[in-house]
């Protein structure tokens, strides 16, 4: 029996570059569907999912008692020789300074996210602007958690007091603290407006 | 449209029709894992990987994980769908081919997987140091000691598929060893989902990738369970067994299946024998004659269990097919002019090649054999030969006793086949005996192109 040759014509160009066209296309489309808020980190950040994988209760109000730590996290008190890194490390600017903290301390609820939990103690000025940032409390379950946090911690609350906002940049590697952080800090703030 | 009748279907043998030819392109393959690496990289750049690149060494090291960990996810899902048994693919590229990619992205995975565990040890041991790194990464953090396992795996299977240690264990054990990677990279998929830096924070990229996995694994299932339900649901019968010269036989598998089944000369099947004992065991052997509504003829020589076991089966034995499989059908041929080489039972695919060439392709057939003993369907060549106007060459001998060194050399081949370089060249036998062909059939002009054999992969 002879075999005839059928495979011999040749397909055409649309046929050899629409699948080309319509795949890239498809994934141009689906790659600038992705979250991309932050260009210095490394890790992508999504506080709606954050929000919603530990909501309602990622804040817990402890606006009674300032200074007293989340009980349900009692493992992540800050300990008090981390707290004394964490005391300015990086200088506010000059400006800054020197003005008068002259307002209200209001304790943040506690961002809870992955690593534990995060809550800050915001100083204001009588004009109602951010004038020093303290951490109560992180995660410090494990070394690496300390030493990602002891870095990042200074940078963010000297980027606060700079912005006078929670809109700060992330720390690479430290992504994870940045949304808690400043998740609990913007509840200051709207608490406050 | 009437039935046929029972005796008409006795009666009309007839030639089954050649597989149909496959859509896929090139270009359809290349856009798919171009797609694909836009994707993973467009993940990885989205996600700071870039950006990181200019950073601390930390970052830069947490972007390479990210990066490496990606590429070697894309290398094993295409390696994957390299061997789920998807016909347009086949069609196209022969399983010879599919398999032999299927291990060069094996082999890159194991790779990528290498530089992603030294980066990501790398990236982790800032500041508290190596040994916490591979402690924290090998068991304490959510999942790592799941994946380490994986890894482990992984590498196992990777290892054993080099050709040092796989010509140093039987092919079952090779191959159930190779079903551990399945589990390997399903453990493993775990922390790509819940440490992976691109798919934590990322919904909509953590159900795209978990929705292209799941995809896969249903692929590969459909393939592969689809393929031997198949197969099983439908056995075919050995009509007739015949011994052939050299302790080879040959069977004839036959059922009412077969009148619907389309499959060409050159083709093979993996047999399995539906018996105690046997069913497990699936091995590749090729048509030795044309494939007709009669029945599919299979000539198996005596190589170790399994193919002695088929040589020693009985007539009427309920034996499974998979196939057909392979690319390398008288369609290459065309009304062009043929030279065929066969080595040992590698005659098999040879006469059924013979069987359906056109009259023009006046073939040459190179008979290769240890021993005249072992010259196996002889006047069946001569018969076929003299129809196409072509005629058979025999060489016996072990190798020491040739006047020639090389009877496959250029010179030689050249000599016999003065016509070689206009003539489309056809192979079929062991790996050595293919590589010295094609070799020869290059250095006496013929164009890489028009040389074809079925490609070792076992
Ligand atoms: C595409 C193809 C076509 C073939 N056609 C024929 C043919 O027409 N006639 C014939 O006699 N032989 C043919 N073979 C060879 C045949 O498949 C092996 O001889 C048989 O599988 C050996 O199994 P065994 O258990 O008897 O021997 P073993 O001692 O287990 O193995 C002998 C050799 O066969 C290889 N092998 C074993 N099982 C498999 C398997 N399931 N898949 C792939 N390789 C395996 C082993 O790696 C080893 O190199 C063909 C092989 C391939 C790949």
């Amino acid at each position: 029996m002879v075999v005839t040759v059928s495979e011999n014509q040749r397909p055409s160009l649309v046929r050899q570059i629409a699948p080309a066209a319509v795949l890239t296309a498809a994934g141009v489309a689906f790659v600038s569907l992705l979250d991309n808020p932050n260009e210095t980190g490394s890790v992508s950040l999504d506080f709606n999912a954050i929000a919603g994988r530990a909501a309602p209760t990622s804040l817990i109000p402890e606006l009674e008692a300032p200074v007293v730590p989340a009980p349900e996290i009692s493992t992540t008190l800050a300990p008090s020789p981390a707290m004394t890194v964490l005391a300015p490390a990086t200088e506010p600017p000059a400006v800054q300074a020197a003005v008068a903290c002259d307002g209200d301390l209001v304790a943040s609820p506690t961002a809870l996210f992955r690593w534990g939990g995060i809550q800050l103690q915001v100083h204001f000025t009588r004009s109602n602007a951010i004038c020093d940032v303290a951490v109560l409390q992180y995660p410090a379950d494990d070394s690496k958690s300390i030493s990602i946090n002891q870095r990042a911690l200074p940078t963010y609350n000297a980027e606060v007091i700079a912005a006078n906002s929670a809109r700060i940049s992330a720390v690479s590697g430290a992504t994870d603290t940045w949304e808690a952080y400043t998740a609990a800090l913007q509840a200051v703030i709207d608490s406050r407006s | 449209m009437s039935r046929p009748t029972t005796s008409s279907q006795v009666v009309a043998t007839q030639p089954l029709l050649p597989p149909k030819a496959s859509w896929v392109l090139d270009t359809d393959v290349g856009a798919v894992i171009g797609a694909l690496t836009l994707v993973v990289v467009g993940l990885w750049a989205r996600h700071g990987g870039v950006s990181s690149l200019g950073g601390s060494a930390t970052d830069v090291f947490t972007s390479l994980a990210s990066l490496t960990g990606l590429f070697a996810s894309e290398a094993g899902i295409l390696g994957l769908l390299l061997v789920t048994r998807t016909p347009m693919l086949e069609r196209r590229y022969g399983l010879d081919r599919l398999f032999n990619w299927h291990r060069l992205l094996g082999e890159v995975m194991a790779i990528l997987i290498v530089a992603h565990i030294v980066t990501s040890i790398e990236a982790w041991a800032d500041p508290t140091g190596v040994m916490t790194a591979i402690r924290d990464l090998t068991g304490r953090e959510p999942y790592m000691g799941l994946t380490t396992a994986g890894t482990v795996l992984i590498l196992v299977v990777t290892v054993t598929s080099l050709k040092f240690f796989r010509e140093r264990i039987t092919y079952e054990t090779w191959w159930f060893i190779h079903l551990l990677s399945y589990v390997g990279l399903g453990f493993s998929f775990s922390h790509q989902i819940v440490l992976g830096t691109d798919f934590m924070d990322d919904t909509i990229a953590r159900w795209f990738w978990i929705a292209l996995h799941v995809g896969v694994a249903l692929w590969i299932v459909w393939g592969r369970w689809g393929t031997l339900i198949r197969s099983l649901a439908r056995p075919l019968r050995v009509e007739s067994v015949r011994a052939e010269a050299g302790g080879a036989v040959s069977l004839t598998l036959a059922g009412a299946n077969l009148r619907r089944h389309r499959a060409a000369s050159g083709q093979f099947y993996y047999l399995r024998e539906l018996a105690p004992g046997r069913w497990w065991s699936n091995n590749p052997f090729s048509l030795s004659a044309e494939p007709t509504t009669a029945g599919l003829r299979f000539t198996i020589k005596d190589r170790g269990d399994a193919s002695r076991a088929f040589t020693r089966i009985a007539a009427g034995a309920r034996v499974a097919i998979e196939g057909p499989y392979g690319v390398c059908t008288p369609d290459l041929v065309g009304d062009g002019k043929v030279l065929l080489i066969a080595g040992g039972v590698g005659i098999g695919p040879i006469v059924s090649f013979l069987e359906q060439l056109s009259p023009t392709s006046q073939p040459v057939v190179l008979y290769r054999a240890h021993a005249r003993a072992e010259v196996a369907h002889v006047e069946e060549l001569e018969r076929l030969a003299a129809a196409h106007g072509g005629r058979l060459h025999i060489l016996v001998g072990a190798r020491t006793t040739l006047k020639v060194p090389d009877p496959f050399a250029a010179d030689v081949l050249l000599k016999t086949v003065p016509d070689l370089a206009e003539r489309v060249v056809v192979v079929a036998g062991p790996e050595s005996m293919v590589k010295a062909v094609q070799r020869g059939a290059l250095r006496a002009g013929a164009p890489a192109e028009n040389i074809h054999a079925e490609r070792a992969w076992w």
